[in-house]
């Protein structure tokens, strides 16, 4: 292996381990506020490997929307939900042996999938900066959905306000 | 070994479907709602990578995937905006989010 392969090993099993390390305590600390912050680890870590897949404009995005957006909103509901001087932020779960195991033929399903890739699928690392090409996608082949969405985020927008109004008694 | 330079792929897949994995075992098991929404947002990450991997290794795949990944960021963002609405209205109606307990449609 050269000195350039060993690097990208490193730099994606640091990755990897922490998205990995960071999901499982999503999954199983009983701290609601140190399950928001994990789920932080994930978002970084996942933002990390988009740029080490050469997403550029999928790795911005990632850090825009995910970690500045929906994680605040996030913590802003475990905040809002929980009262403030009530410390005993818990967070309950109900584990079963049956979920694990469910959980754990799923998983050993994906892998086996993972695996057995199908051999005309040619593996070649795309090598070019993807903004423009995303850019120009949005304005020809994509334009139908990008302005779908912009009507959705609208909608979504005025539905979030009118749900989470106080209402007024008279 | 399987070096993550000899096969990019394969490693990749298996890092998202372990995080998809860890995102349906906390949407069945946890009680809270917030919590709930960040196991759906776990496994909306995980498959975001596998669309990316796929974009970006397969010859001639163009960039539908990237495409497909910015629409789910977008969908996602949604989601979690209207979600946290309705986690406030039956906090304000209630008092709790644990959806064992919510039982009744209005108080």
């Amino acid at each position: 292996m050269s000195l350039n392969e060993i690097l990208l090993n490193i730099i994606f099993y640091a990755l990897a381990l922490t998205g990995l390390f960071s999901s499982f305590m999503v999954a199983t600390s009983t701290n609601m506020v140190r399950t928001a912050f994990s789920l932080l680890g994930v978002l970084f870590s996942f933002a990390g490997l988009y740029g080490l897949l050469r997403a550029d404009f999928l790795f911005a995005a990632q850090i825009l929307v995910y970690v500045g957006g929906i994680l605040v909103l996030i913590i802003f509901a475990i905040m809002l939900t929980h009262k403030i001087a009530n410390v005993n932020l818990s967070n309950e779960s109900t584990s079963s042996s049956t979920v694990i195991a469910v959980v754990c033929i799923l998983f050993a399903v994906l892998v086996f999938i993972a695996l057995t890739l199908p051999e005309y699928i040619k593996i070649n690392q795309r090598n070019k900066p993807l903004t423009e090409m995303i850019g120009n996608n949005l304005l020809s082949d994509s334009l139908l959905p990008f302005e779908i969405l912009s009507v959705l985020l609208l909608a979504c927008l005025i539905g979030a306000v009118y749900l989470a109004r106080k209402e007024v008694k008279e | 070994m399987l070096w993550f330079t000899k096969y990019p792929v394969e490693n990749l897949l298996i890092l998202s479907s372990a995080v998809f994995c860890f995102g349906i075992y906390t949407i069945v098991t946890r009680k809270n709602a917030v919590s709930i929404l960040m196991g759906v947002e776990l496994v909306l990450n995980s498959v975001n990578l596998n669309f990316i991997t796929f974009s970006q290794f397969v010859d001639n795949a163009g960039i539908s995937g990237n495409m497909v990944a910015i629409f789910v960021i977008v969908l996602a963002a949604a989601e979690a905006s209207v979600a946290l609405a309705i986690i406030l209205g039956i906090y304000q109606n209630f008092g709790r989010v644990d959806v064992d307990k919510l039982t009744s449609l209005r108080n």
